[in-house]
């Protein structure tokens, strides 16, 4: 399939991220729910007529995804295509990059784009609307250490030095391109001034996973991915999160992607646009007889439960699954500390007790009763002893 | 522990040698041991393993095959790790026991199993400063340092493949024993120690007291005489000081009551008794009276005879004296013959003709009958004898003269003529003593004569000797002094002779480097044609390169052609159809190059020539030294002159030697000489004074011949007169003693007489008839009857005798008052006893009474200290029994039992908290305080609580992947703990070796979460996984790759 023709000015892109195909959320499947949702995507495509869909990493959870994953990731990009946009994609941390980017120049030619590799960077991947080309620079997830020794690059392996050097490739062939090159560079990072959802693995490196804004500057539009909020780190720098809930704290997250159009003149305007929700995620806390009486709309909603009761109560998820069949987690957290279960918890970690506090307990909970004054003078005369028998040998 | 570098050789599927930094593989905490099956994963792992404990997990120990087959014979299976442990830098290498063939010979031979530990920071004080090699102290020291056995080590730092579980599902023994030891809580299984042995103590003590209360009541029960009661307290004892307090009263006043008594009854016997002896006194005297009177009519007789003894006394004693004289007398004259007959007998003996000094008596001097003059028996004042002499002098003289023994009276020989005897017999001995003493100088002389002969003789014997030496002594001189001349002769050749052997030495020396010299000169001559070929060569080649440029000149010019400009050949700018360049251009470059490479072949050609000639000239030198002889003709001759060399200078080294002897002999010949000159005098001495000597003895003989006279020598015939003068003395004493008792015996006899004429008895019978009575007893018998009957008369006439006189008068039917005195004397005696008997019970009542007091006192002591005692054992014992898991205790779990299940309960929390993690919130650790029904330790249970259902669940029921995860999450509480708790000492590195294949996407990506956070907190963990998805996780890594030769390692790492 050849690239369509631009028909109107101005280029519209789709920004997405983070899909992660395959993933299970609480031991619950959730192909069938990221299918829909994809399809929902294709929609969008073929309602607001974008040009290109870009997705900035994470298509799949895993490096070797499962083949019901591949299937449904490849049904997703036959949609978008078929619903008229090219197709640009990166990898992410989750994904094998070799494996992602396999056959990518064969598949180029067939409007998916798939740039998995390090040295490529620089070259972009041009599309042309009425206006003139848009030089759209898909950079992967760079671990540092296989960017660094790529480059070769000297010093300590951080996300921040490799970035800024793929930009700077990327800003070196910007500047040979005719003037008025329009620049959108896709990413796979954490960026400060971005928050986490929780659900997304850590890339720290060093103990230092993000990396300033600064980096990107200079760009039309910044399409990053790695972090499962939709946010907005700089009017051009943007996250479009995850296309689906992964975490409980995601549950008030509306899962959306950007809309973006980019004038001849650089101009930009995004939009978020609501996807599909497949099934959403509630949070509830309790007694477990009071939750089971109520909630009754929660039924169909991926269910978080937190229970308050303070015995433990027996067999509780077997009766919340009979109500909610969605219920995935479950604690119990009781209202007042009775003393089993302060002891269940562990004294503040790291604090060990003393040998007369352990000798002082061990007494209260075998007999009853603490040591009195003159048992205590027994017991530091054992010690003592103790003491003594190990010094001398 | 925190492990550096791992190096391995010859070791598992490893046939080269395999180095890991695993500092830098670990660096950022977490790492990957990945590749094929089979390729050696796990075998890095047993590498650890192995260098540490020197066996490996698993059932690979058993067949204990360490060795790669497939190493090179020569290269030793060997694994070296370099570790920080317990903050002390080591190293180990360990070589397991293997078979390899010999280096020598044929066949195999046991390489054996070493170990080497080494301090690589110097080592603990006071430790080993080379390291040990010793694997049994090897092993020590890391049981020491890493504070585990190989089996714990394996549930807690290893967790080897399939048994990764242990920690897990290990019965509670085995855990609380892992526990114990990483947790060190056998501390207080010492507290519970010294609790037992306290109580035993106190025990022990609060016996001693019960004993010394219950000896205190027996003494309590004997002083009271009582029995003891099964719970003595304070009323009995008080009730039993009462009734002792009681008896001992009453005893006392019965004792008293008794004694008036006893008073009253002897008061009264007294008096009985004494009327009673008054009235047989009385008796008694008037008897006596009686007695008496009849006694004094026989006075008078006795009174006479005493007066006759006292008469007849004088003559007996007369009497007596008498005897007692005419015994004398007849003893002395006994002793006087038996003296006579001793000197008659020396008389005899001697032989010599009695002299006596007398005197002369002048001529005409009457002689009585007996041929001696009268008035024999008067001597005259001077003691001496007045002898007979016809033709003597006229006046008596003096002279020693033959005197006839018997001539004397032997009934009464006369003392002075003895006397006279032994006096002439002493004259004649003195006579003789100066010649004694002449004998004696005789012996002395005589014994000196045989001394200086034996002298002589000797002396000759000398004398000849050293004649003899002396007659040998100048040959020997001669020798040596020819001995001396050889040698100087000698020193004279021996500087010419060395100087011919350095000569032949030289020329031996030649004579052996010809041949090689030869050699030598044939290669470099070799070597200089050669340098010339090459040379030659090097020539040709740069002509022939230059050659070749000129002829590519054209297209050499060609190429520096560029359009316009001129061209250098013609000038032209155009250059329509430049040469082509030529395939084999040769540039200047190329010239230069062989140019050089002549140059450098015309110096090796220099430096070859001048070789050959060097060597040449050496070749000539040495033949020339060698002076036409040949190898072996030259050393022989060497030889040669070498032996005489030697030869001169051995005899020249004697030289000084045989001077030295040559002195020493003549000295010897002085010497000799002296000698003989020495020996000479003294025999002549020796001569002279034995002549001497026999002159003095030879004089001396005659004399002492003559005054033998009889005897064998000098002194004895002295002698023999001395003992005859001592006889004859001795007999003159006795004679005179004789004369006198026969005088005082007729004296004595007369005195009789005397006495009796005087008495006026009858005759000497009548005396000693009278003397015979006992004067004394007769006289004492008449005073005693004078005096008695006085008494008698007295005492009769005493008043109170009268009383009772009267009152025996007046009745005559009282009782006989010897009766009433008897009757009185019996009461006495009863009170008597009575009151002996009151006083012993009243003292025994006493006593008992003190006794008591005393033992009560001790007792009530005795229960004040052990009251406290008591207590302060109850308390301890008590204490002591909720300790040990008895008594009060009633969870029945011990000290140490709670140390250890506190300890596990910190480590379940941790482990909980990661498990919960892991498991998405669902499953969390609980530690029970169930009993395990095999053992008696309780509260070590760790058991899986499923939140979903609520239900606690043995975590033997989990799945195998659940398992894993949850042995994993146990690992790292214990490690958490374990760092908490020693400051990270122990725990800081963790293996996993496989297992996450058992785990699906959705766990594995949250164990994996959970790993990752390990990174940051200076923990190594290593994990050994085939699983891809973790090849994508982890940078770090170690890819273990097998070849058909064997396996390799490649370390990817980020710090490299």
């Amino acid at each position: 399939m050849s690239d369509p023709t631009p028909s109107v000015s101005g280029m519209r892109l789709l920004h997405t991220s983070d899909w992660h195909v395959g993933r299970t959320f609480h031991g619950r499947p959730l192909l069938a729910d990221q299918a829909s949702v994809l399809g929902g995507l294709a929609d969008t495509v073929r309602t607001h007529g974008v040009d290109a869909v870009l997705i900035s990493g994470d298509l799949y959870d895993r490096a070797i995804p499962s083949p019901e994953a591949v299937q449904t990731v490849t049904r997703a990009l036959e949609d978008i295509r078929a619903a008229g946009a090219v197709i640009v994609a990166t990898s992410g941390n989750h994904d094998s990059a070799t494996r992602l980017g396999a056959f990518g120049g064969f598949l180029a030619a067939g409007g998916l784009h798939l740039r998995t590799s390090p040295t490529r960077v620089a070259e972009p991947v041009l599309l042309h609307d009425a206006d003139g080309p848009v030089a759209c620079y898909p950079v992967p997830y760079l671990e540092p250490e296989i960017a660094r020794s790529a480059w070769g690059l000297d010093g300590p392996a951080s996300h921040q030095a490799v970035l800024a050097r793929a930009t700077d490739d990327i800003r070196a062939d910007l500047a040979a391109r005719p003037a008025g090159t329009r620049s959108v560079v896709m990413a796979h990072a954490f960026v400060t001034g971005g928050s986490a959802a929780g659900s997304e693995r850590s890339i720290a490196v060093g103990g230092v996973e993000s990396v300033s804004a600064d980096v990107f500057e200079g760009f039309d539009y910044v399409a990053l991915g790695h972090l499962h909020g939709r946010q907005t780190v700089r009017e051009r720098i943007r996250y479009s999160g995850s296309p689906l809930p992964y975490s409980f704290s995601e549950r008030s997250h509306r899962k959306s992607a950007w809309l973006v159009d980019l004038d001849a003149d650089g101009a930009m305007r995004a939009e978020a646009i609501d996807l599909p929700v497949a099934r959403p995620l509630a949070s509830v806390r309790g007694r477990l007889d009071d939750i089971l009486v109520a909630h009754a709309d929660l039924a169909d909603h991926y269910l978080e439960v937190e229970l308050t009761d303070p015995v433990r109560p027996v067999d509780p998820m077997r009766q919340l699954q009979r109500r909610f069949p969605y219920a995935v987690k479950l604690s119990w957290q009781p209202e007042q500390d009775d003393p089993r279960s302060l002891r269940d918890r562990a004294p503040a970690s790291g604090a060990m007790s003393a040998d007369d506090e352990l000798i002082d307990d061990f007494l209260s909970e075998c007999r009853g009763s603490r040591a009195s004054r003159h048992e205590r003078f027994l017991i530091d005369g054992a010690l003592a002893g103790h003491r003594q028998a190990e010094a001398a040998g | 522990m925190r492990l550096h570098r791992l190096e391995l050789q010859a070791f598992g599927p490893f046939p080269g040698r395999i180095e890991v930094d695993l500092d830098a593989v670990g660096a950022d905490g977490l790492f990957l041991l990945c590749g094929d099956t089979g390729a050696g994963k796990t075998t890095v792992l047993d590498a650890v393993a192995f260098a540490l404990f020197g066996r490996v997990p698993g059932s690979r120990q058993e067949a204990r095959r360490f060795r790669c087959d497939q190493a090179d014979p020569g290269l030793r299976t060997e694994v070296r790790l370099e570790l920080t442990v317990a903050d002390q830098r080591i190293v180990l290498v360990r070589t397991p026991e293997y078979e390899r063939p010999k280096s020598r010979g044929t066949g195999t031979t046991t390489e054996k199993h070493k170990v080497v530990l080494r301090w690589l920071d110097g080592g603990p004080a006071g430790g080993p400063t080379d390291g040990l090699t010793r694997a049994d102290e090897v092993g020590a020291a890391i049981a020491d340092l890493v504070g585990m056995t190989a089996e714990q080590f394996f549930q807690v730092v290893l967790l080897p493949q399939g048994q990764f579980a242990r920690f897990l599902r290990s019965d509670t023994d085995e855990r609380a024993a892992l526990l114990e030891r990483l947790f060190d809580t056998g501390r207080f299984g010492s507290v519970e120690d010294w609790f037992a042995t306290a109580r035993r103590e106190s025990g022990a003590r609060l016996r001693d007291l019960d004993d010394a209360v219950a000896q205190t009541v027996a003494r309590v029960a004997e002083a009271a005489a009582g029995p003891v009661p099964d719970q003595p307290d304070e009323q009995w004892l008080a009730a039993l000081r009462d009734r002792a307090a009681d008896v001992a009263e009453s005893t006392a006043d019965a004792f008293r009551s008794a004694r008036a008594r006893q008073r009253m009854a002897g008061r009264r016997s007294a008096e009985a008794r004494r009327i009673a002896e008054l009235v047989a006194r009385r008796a008694e005297l008037q008897r006596r009276a009686a007695v008496l009177a009849e006694a004094g009519d026989r006075l008078d007789g006795w009174r006479a005879e005493v007066d006759a003894a006292g008469k007849a006394a004088p003559v007996v004693r007369a009497l007596d004296a008498a005897a007692a004289a005419g015994a004398a007398a007849a003893s002395a004259v006994a002793a006087r013959d038996a003296a006579v007959r001793q000197w008659l007998t020396r008389v005899d003996e001697v032989g010599a003709p009695l002299r006596s000094v007398a005197a002369l008596v002048p001529a005409g001097t009457r002689s009585g009958a007996d041929g001696w003059p009268d008035g024999w028996d008067e001597a005259d004042a001077s003691g001496q004898l007045l002898f007979p002499d016809p033709s003597g002098p006229a006046e008596p003289e003096e002279a020693l003269v033959e005197w006839n023994p018997t001539r004397l009276d032997l009934d009464d020989p006369d003392p002075t003529a003895l006397r006279a005897a032994a006096a002439g017999d002493r004259e004649q001995a003195g006579a003789l003593a100066a010649l004694a003493a002449e004998a004696e100088q005789q012996q002395r002389d005589l014994a000196a004569l045989t001394d200086a002969d034996s002298r002589r003789v000797t002396l000759a014997a000398e004398l000849d000797q050293v004649d003899a030496a002396a007659a040998a002594l100048p040959a020997s001189i001669t020798a040596a002094a020819a001995r001396v001349a050889a040698a100087d002769q000698a020193a004279a050749r021996l500087p010419d002779a060395t100087e011919r052997a350095a000569g032949r030495r030289r020329a031996a020396a030649a004579a052996t480097a010809v041949p090689e010299l030869l050699e030598h000169c044939a290669s470099a001559e070799a070597a200089a044609v050669a340098a010339v070929d090459a040379h030659h060569r090097a020539v040709d080649a740069r002509h022939d390169l230059q050659e070749r440029r000129i002829a590519g000149m054209a297209s050499e010019l060609a190429r520096g052609l560029t359009a316009g400009e001129a061209c250098p050949v013609c000038g032209g700018c155009d250059h329509p159809a430049p040469a082509p360049a030529a395939s084999d251009a040769v540039t200047p470059a190329v010239i230069t190059a062989a140019a050089e490479r002549e140059r450098q072949a015309a110096g090796r050609r220099e430096a070859a020539s001048a070789a050959a000639a060097q060597a040449r000239l050496a070749l000539e030198e040495a033949r020339r030294s060698a002076d036409g002889a040949e190898a072996a003709a030259a050393a022989a001759a060497l030889a040669d002159v070498l032996a005489e060399v030697a030869e001169l200078r051995q005899l020249a080294g004697s030289a000084a030697a045989e001077r030295d002897a040559l002195e020493l002999a003549q000295q010897r010949a002085g010497t000799v000489r002296d000698r003989h000159r020495a020996l000479t005098a003294r025999l002549s001495a020796e001569d002279a004074r034995m002549a001497e000597l026999r002159v003095r003895i030879a004089g001396r003989t005659e004399r002492l011949e003559a005054g033998r006279a009889g005897f064998p020598d000098v002194p004895a015939r002295r002698a023999a007169l001395l003992a005859r003068a001592g006889a004859g003395e001795a007999a003159a004493g006795a004679s005179a003693t004789a004369r006198t008792a026969r005088a005082g015996w007729i004296e004595a006899e007369r005195a009789v007489e005397e006495a009796l004429r005087h008495s006026g008895l009858a005759d000497v019978d009548a005396a000693r008839r009278a003397a015979a009575v006992d004067v004394d007893v007769l006289r004492g018998r008449i005073s005693q009857v004078e005096q008695d009957t006085a008494v008698v008369r007295e005492q009769l006439a005493d008043p109170e005798l009268a009383a009772v006189a009267a009152a025996a008068e007046d009745g005559p039917d009282r009782p006989d008052p010897a009766t009433v005195a008897r009757e009185a004397q019996s009461s006495a005696e009863r009170a008597d006893r009575a009151l002996e008997a009151a006083s012993g019970s009243a003292r025994l009542a006493r006593e008992r009474r003190h006794r008591l007091d005393e033992a009560a006192r001790a007792l009530q002591a005795v229960w004040q200290e052990r009251l406290p005692v008591l207590e302060a054992d109850a308390e301890l014992s008590a204490l002591t029994d909720v300790v040990l898991g008895r008594g009060q205790n009633h969870r029945g779990i011990s000290l140490r039992t709670y140390a250890v299940a506190a300890k596990l309960r910190h480590v379940v929390v941790s482990a909980s908290a990661r498990f919960s993690d892991m498991t998405g919130g669902r499953y969390s650790f609980e530690s029970t305080t169930e009993r395990d029904s095999r053992s008696r330790r309780t509260g070590l249970t760790v058991a899986v609580r499923d939140s979903w259902s609520g239900q606690l669940r043995s975590a033997k029921t989990l799945s195998g992947g659940e398992t894993f995860v949850a042995s994993l999450a146990l690992a790292l509480g214990l490690a958490d703990v374990v760092a908490a708790e020693s400051g990270g000492r122990l725990l800081d590195t963790l293996f996993i070796d496989e297992g996450f294949g058992s785990l699906d996407a959705g766990t594995l990506d949250q164990v994996m979460d959970t790993l990752d956070e390990l990174r940051a907190g200076g923990r190594v963990v290593g994990l050994v996984s085939h699983v891809d998805e973790l090849r994508q996780r982890i940078p770090d890594q170690i890819r273990v790759v097998r070849g058909p030769a064997g396996s390799s390692v490649q370390v990817h790492a980020a710090a490299l």
